[in-house]
């Protein structure tokens, strides 16, 4: 670049003038800076941290909605395919249309007619004995597959009808249960003589009105067999199938050790400063023409708590009857205000801790933001958005099956998200934001005590907390110490799973 | 910090030495943006535009020239740049802006502040004012300005020439400058 040569005083004059010119930037120029540099780091972060949590929040609520009926279906699956390879040795044998019946003792309301080609035939078959006995949906299709019905339909084990009393699964094992003396086998084993019956009459499928007089004529025949079913003897004969079948597959109902657990905490926030006082090496002395200030930070600065809470998932985990074992994913917002005064933008200083020098190394930057004096009061709020994950024990001091008296307590390694919290000079003379000094990872501690309720499955449970940041919130060089402290009531559901 | 440690920092890409260079040379840069600038939003938009591309691009920095220099360079040019993507400064610094302004006398203050000079430079038609700080102020040469705002280099030297006695006037009656006669005539008065 060619420099001009000035030649005349007015050029000396501009050029003199304007580089003696000086403007301060606000904070939003440097903020902007710093998020361009560094803000897709953060972003990185949040967003694992949120995919951690979405995944976490998806397998919870996917234990959570796994049906009961389900688990039993899986548990009993073996069985019952074992009984059904009964079945498909004849199964080519019966018509499809045959199984649905509709006798007058007993109603068989088998919506597998669909694939016989008569939708909901006998969908809306009325009971006239209050009971109308459901036989399983797909038991009579071509595929063997169809006869996993209680797998497909667990839920369907027992149901009401409008009209009158239940509907039946043709699910044995459901039905045993329910203290119903029907069984499924015994109900296969009579639709079979009914297609049977059905073939000898020369009704089978070749016309629906055939196949529904054919449905009459099995009607008929499953009301008797239907009849037997009740009887002693076959009932007998039902429990024998179970135990050959089904009951011997079940594995034994073992204790949940697996719990999910939910909680919300509205917290109170506070903090307490320590480090630099006048007795202690005090890196203020640093600072040329600082002023002298005696006694701890604590004093000279005017702050007050704030509302945050806290918010989280645990997994649980029993390890004995009174202890559980709990880990999980936890947000706390936490904040706090201060007191300060506004002031025309002036040097801020801190001096950062040094061991190796005398003079201490210093972060000087402009600031508009006084502690102790200004031109009008300004209330700042320090915010934190931490994601912990909380990892501890759950003991039980007292209590009975349904209502305990509990504490817990837990270590929580932290990250901080946001890292834009004022932070007081160490002449305490102004505030200043410097992300570089605050840390990243924290550890806090939490202890809790709680009462807690079981309503069925489900335990509530609502107590006191109080949390502590472990570490100070500010990096090891800047030799002010801040920790942070959160009490907090919490309020939680929680439900052993497997 | 020292600026060689400094620009190790940097290069590093510390959040503490990116930000004492920030500290350092900031308030120099926001008045130079400021010249250039309509306002002072505008002026801190160039700013941090030009702080970002000076930390993007510091390991181009060769130790040839003063570091302070180089910023420099990269926060003109992106004032510059963000000049020329408003369209009215394009079709002013093609037009010679025959018309004066309005000028209202002060009284006479006692010590010449730097804060003055840039405001009365501010006064001027963004046309002129780009040109005199480009040529009075960073030092370019009119080939250099003329290349850099796609203009003719004659236009540059008139837009400067013009400027400059738009400034003097302006100086001279907020009583900041004196003109020649009136220095003389001081002189001879002894005041």
């Amino acid at each position: 670049m060619q420099r001009n040569i000035y030649t005349d005083d007015f050029e000396r004059l501009i050029r003199q003038k304007a580089d003696q010119y000086k403007m301060y930037p606000s904070d939003q120029v440097w903020k902007g800076v710093y998020k361009s540099l560094h803000g897709r780091k953060r972003w990185r972060w949040a967003g694992l941290a949120i995919l951690l949590l979405g995944i976490g929040i998806y397998t919870g609520d996917w234990y959570i909605s796994d049906k009961p009926a389900v688990k039993i279906a899986r548990n009993i699956q073996p069985s019952i395919t074992a009984a059904n390879r009964d079945f498909s040795a004849d199964k080519s044998s019966i018509a499809p249309g045959a199984n649905t019946v509709s006798p007058s003792g007993l109603t068989s309301a088998n919506t597998a007619a669909t694939n016989a080609g008569e939708p909901n035939s006998l969908a809306s078959a009325q009971s006239r004995d209050g009971i109308v006995f459901r036989n399983n949906e797909d038991m009579l299709t071509d595929q063997q597959n169809s006869l996993h019905p209680v797998t497909a339909h667990p839920i369907n084990a027992i149901t009401t009808t409008p009209d009158k009393g239940l509907v039946i699964s043709n699910n044995p094992l459901l039905n045993e249960l329910a203290g119903l003396d029907v069984s499924n086998t015994e109900v296969s084993r009579q639709l079979k003589q009914t297609a049977v019956a059905n073939k000898q009459s020369g009704k089978e499928n070749t016309a629906v009105v055939e196949q529904v007089s054919g449905k009459e004529n099995a009607m008929s025949s499953f009301a008797d067999a239907a009849s037997e079913s009740v009887l002693p003897e076959n009932k007998s004969q039902n429990i024998n199938w179970l135990q050959d079948y089904a009951v011997f597959q079940l594995t034994p109902n073992r204790p949940k050790r697996i719990g999910l657990q939910l909680y919300f905490s509205p917290t109170v926030n506070y903090r307490k400063l320590s480090g630099t006082s006048y007795f202690t090496t005090s890196e203020l002395k640093s600072i040329p023409l600082s002023p002298n200030i005696m006694g701890d930070v604590d004093q000279y600065v005017k702050h007050k708590p704030a509302l945050g809470f806290e918010l989280g998932a645990n997994l649980l985990y029993r390890t004995s009857k009174r202890v559980n074992f709990k880990a999980g994913v936890q947000f706390n917002y936490s904040r706090y205000n201060i007191e300060a005064y506004s002031s025309l933008p002036e040097i801020a200083t801190i001096a950062l801790n040094n061991n190796q020098a005398f003079i201490a190394d210093t972060i000087s930057s402009y600031s508009s933001i006084r502690n102790l004096s200004g031109y009008a009061q300004e209330d700042l709020s320090n915010q934190y958005f931490q994601l912990s994950m909380p990892v501890g024990l759950e003991y039980r001091v007292m209590g009975n099956s349904k209502l305990q008296l509990k504490v817990a307590g837990t270590i929580q390694p932290t990250y901080l998200l946001n890292r834009n919290s004022y932070l007081i000079t160490t002449d305490y003379k102004n505030y200043m934001r410097e992300p570089s000094l605050i840390r990243r990872w924290n550890v806090n501690g939490g202890v809790e005590a709680y009462v807690s309720y079981y309503t069925g499955s489900v335990r509530w449970q609502v107590g006191p907390q109080f949390r502590y940041q472990l570490l100070s919130t500010y990096a090891r060089k800047y030799p002010i110490k801040e920790q942070l402290m959160e009490y907090g009531f919490k309020v939680g559901v929680s439900k052993m799973i497997r | 910090m020292t600026e060689e440690a400094i620009l190790q920092g940097c290069l590093h890409k510390k959040p503490v030495a990116q930000r004492e260079l920030y500290n350092r040379y900031s308030p120099k840069m926001l008045a130079v943006c400021y010249r250039f600038a309509h306002n002072r939003e505008d002026a801190e938009d160039m700013l941090q535009e030009g702080f970002i591309k000076v930390f993007s691009q510091i390991h181009t920095f060769q130790n040839k020239g003063a570091f302070e220099g180089w910023i420099r360079r990269i926060i003109v040019h992106t004032c510059i740049n963000n000049l020329k993507k408003n369209k009215r400064f394009n079709e002013s610094v093609d037009i010679i802006h025959a018309t004066g302004i309005q000028i209202r006398e002060e009284s006479v203050p006692s010590i010449v502040q730097a804060k003055q000079v840039v405001e009365c430079i501010r006064m001027l038609p963004i046309g002129y004012r780009t040109v005199l700080n480009l040529y009075a102020i960073e030092g370019y040469s009119h080939k250099e300005i003329s290349i850099m705002l796609d203009i003719e280099e004659s236009t540059s030297r008139s837009q400067y020439t013009r400027a400059k006695q738009m400034l003097e006037e302006i100086l001279t009656k907020k009583k900041i400058i004196q003109k020649p006669k009136e220095k003389e005539w001081l002189a001879a008065t002894g005041r």
